[in-house]
């Protein structure tokens, strides 16, 4: 974990419902158990980190502003900024312009990763990225790629070559895959490691989340099974109910064995929780237990 | 239940978050009016082509494929939308000559824009539906919504995507100089010089090239989002709104169903994914005498740790009940085995069609 949290940016990806943002926060609690300030970084005006409701330093990129903190750094006059942000042909062409959304978005939090970085807020020393679910995570990844691209020369192009170089760069940048011990999570999770690997991109390690206890031995199972005719029904039921926990962790082990043997990089695992809503004391469980597992 | 919502419809959406199991829904939904003698399409977007591996298929192009099942009395076809290639034969359609058309599909901008750009996808959804609707070979196209964190990315991105492409913005570009800069109003002529500093002047000839390429098919554009909107609003379309029973998934599923009501679009139901349950009658006590004090203990812990779970849930569910009124709400439980293949989708349709005449059929593996 020293690994991981010695980087600038983590950005943490997955599918949507995995998990993302628990890991995210858990991470970002490990990161101060070990002294280290981290930024738990959320985009898209979502605001689920706060809805955990755990201490963390916190911040929400939107892209809207981002938009209007860029101009300005590109300005370099707050007044020129916002007059050019208000003008309506100006806000047509941006809100539009393929990927620049998603550019603008993952320039502020490379901004935010940097040490001599421009964005007001208290300093830190890694940036925790919970990034949207795989395709749009994707689309941020790919943004100043793009860029390098579609503006040949100019400030943007320079820019958004060294923000791609950043993400690149294994020095810098470290991309935690979050999963679930489910047939589709696994199979998007080997998809994304191909898609980063195309994109010259590296997957650090991946985090499966909700992996339910071994409870109960092959033993135990069978002997339920052969317990469950010669007793009322109350006892059967729950007998039933101990199966089908026991037949659900089996299946999550195959598809966990699975993972392990597909994917190239290291994959750890969290526990599943029977807690229908997860609060602060959940969170902090996980992160003792990422901080063991990483 | 299910088969009711849909008796007279001809398009579902299934919309939801993220990680909610709308792409199980929509084939499921599919599978089931198949199975009752519908000629049913699902249509999907999932890069991830988990349609594809549901439905037992290879592979799922931009054509609907038949799928090969037992037991239906109707037809289930599937396919996954390839955003780009849609719009690429959109430009095609649109274009008056080939040298308009040549000119827009080389462009950057709109090889960008066009491809896995946020909003492209959801647009091209849509005018996949209008199309394979305008044709009429279906009784039912069930529509599964791109991927996203949330359910009104669905209904936002086209409509930012029509703007960038209608013809306000591209006057400023069409119009010849002087005109062009009297419409940057206030902030006037500077706003061009500022932008060449602040971006870089390729990306703006680009801009501009694009939209002159463009001009011409604007209106065929905006004519069909006319269309796309009166088709989202028909009688014949059925909104169907997929969650989990996490109280997150449900309350953004709340707010989609408002916007819905709100913009006059016709919201059906609700689906709740992978609840859990235990039968209320369970209990280990008595246990130890028959299983031995260990596992009676673990019995004991697992119940006690489910029925948590199942406690949780039916709190949200009836929360949800109670805001949806006399909308239908419809549960599948969290099953079992894994859905990933057509058995599992059709337990999945048995829970939403529940008990019925083509109940037999749906179950016969």
């Amino acid at each position: 974990v020293g690994d991981l949290l010695d980087k600038r940016l983590v950005v943490v990806m997955g599918k949507g419902g995995v998990g993302r943002t628990t890991v995210a926060a858990a991470l970002g609690l490990v990161a101060l158990r070990r002294g280290r300030r981290a930024l738990v970084c959320e985009v898209g005006g979502q605001a689920r980190l706060a809805e955990i409701g755990i201490d963390l330093a916190t911040i929400s990129v939107e892209p809207e502003s981002a938009k209007l903190e860029w101009l300005e750094g590109q300005l370099r006059s707050r007044r020129l900024a916002r007059l050019l942000g208000r003008n309506r042909v100006f806000e047509l062409l941006t809100a539009a312009a393929p990927g620049l959304a998603e550019l603008v978005t993952i320039g502020k939090v490379w901004d935010l990763a940097q040490l001599g970085r421009r964005s007001r807020g208290a300093n830190h020393d890694v940036v925790i990225l919970d990034a949207p679910a795989t395709g749009q995570g994707l689309a941020l990844l790919d943004a100043p790629a793009t860029y390098v691209k579609v503006a040949r020369a100019g400030p943007v192009h320079s820019q958004a070559s060294r923000i791609a170089r950043f993400l690149r760069d294994r020095g810098t940048t470290a991309i935690l895959g979050v999963a679930l011990p489910e047939e589709m999570p696994v199979n998007e999770t080997l998809d994304l490691e191909g898609r980063l690997d195309e994109r010259g991109l590296h997957l650090h390690a991946v985090i499966v989340n909700g992996v339910y206890p071994d409870r109960f031995t092959a033993q135990e199972a069978n002997r339920i099974t052969d317990l469950n005719g010669r007793l009322p029904p109350g006892a059967r039921a729950a007998l039933a109910t101990a199966l089908t926990e026991h037949r659900r962790a089996r299946t999550q082990r195959s598809q966990l064995r699975r993972l392990r043997r597909k994917v190239d990089t290291r994959v750890s695992t969290l526990p599943f929780l029977f807690e229908p809503e997860l609060g602060p004391a959940d969170v902090q469980l996980l992160s003792r237990r990422l901080e063991a597992a990483l | 239940v299910i088969e009711q919502l849909l008796a007279r419809k001809e398009v579902c959406i299934c919309a939801g978050s993220g990680g909610v199991g709308k792409t199980t829904s929509s084939a499921a939904i599919a599978l089931g009016m198949a199975a009752r003698g519908r000629k049913v399409a699902v249509l999907t977007i999932d890069p991830a082509r988990r349609l594809a591996d549901s439905l037992g298929l290879p592979e799922l192009g931009n054509e609907e494929r038949r799928v090969a099942t037992d037991g239906l009395r109707g037809e289930l076809w599937a396919m996954m939308l390839d955003a780009k290639r849609t719009f690429d034969d959109l430009i095609e359609w649109h274009a008056p000559n080939e040298r308009t058309r040549d000119a827009v599909l080389a462009n950057p901008v709109y090889r960008e824009l066009s491809s896995a750009v946020a909003g492209s996808q959801e647009y091209m959804a849509m005018e996949k539906l209008l199309e394979l609707h305008h044709e009429g070979r279906y009784d039912l196209l069930v529509l599964d919504t791109p991927p996203s964190a949330s359910a009104f990315d669905f209904l936002d991105a086209p409509g930012k995507l029509s703007a960038f492409i209608d013809s306000r913005s591209l006057q400023l570009f069409t119009a010849p100089g002087r005109l062009g800069l009297r419409l940057f109003g206030r902030g006037g002529g500077v706003v061009f010089s500022v932008m060449r500093r602040a971006t870089g002047i390729d990306l703006l000839e680009d801009l501009s090239e694009f939209f002159r390429s463009f001009g011409d098919m604007s209106r065929g554009f905006r004519e069909r989002a006319e269309r796309v909107q009166t088709l989202l609003a028909s009688p014949r379309t059925a909104f169907v709104l997929v969650t989990s029973p996490r109280r997150r998934a449900i309350g953004e599923a709340m707010a989609f169903h408002h916007r819905l009501l709100d913009a006059g679009l016709p919201f059906s139901g609700v689906v709740v994914n992978r609840v859990h349950t235990v039968a209320r009658h369970a209990t280990a006590e008595g246990l130890a005498g028959r299983a031995g004090p260990e596992l009676a203990r673990k019995v004991a812990d697992s119940l006690l740790d489910n029925r948590r779970l199942a406690d949780g849930d039916h709190a949200n569910l009836e929360a949800l009940k109670r805001q949806l009124g006399r909308k239908p709400m419809i549960e599948v439980p969290e099953l079992d085995g894994e859905v990933h293949d057509l058995e599992g989708l059709r337990r999945v349709a048995g829970h939403l069609f529940g008990a019925g005449p083509g109940d037999a059929v749906v179950s016969r593996a």
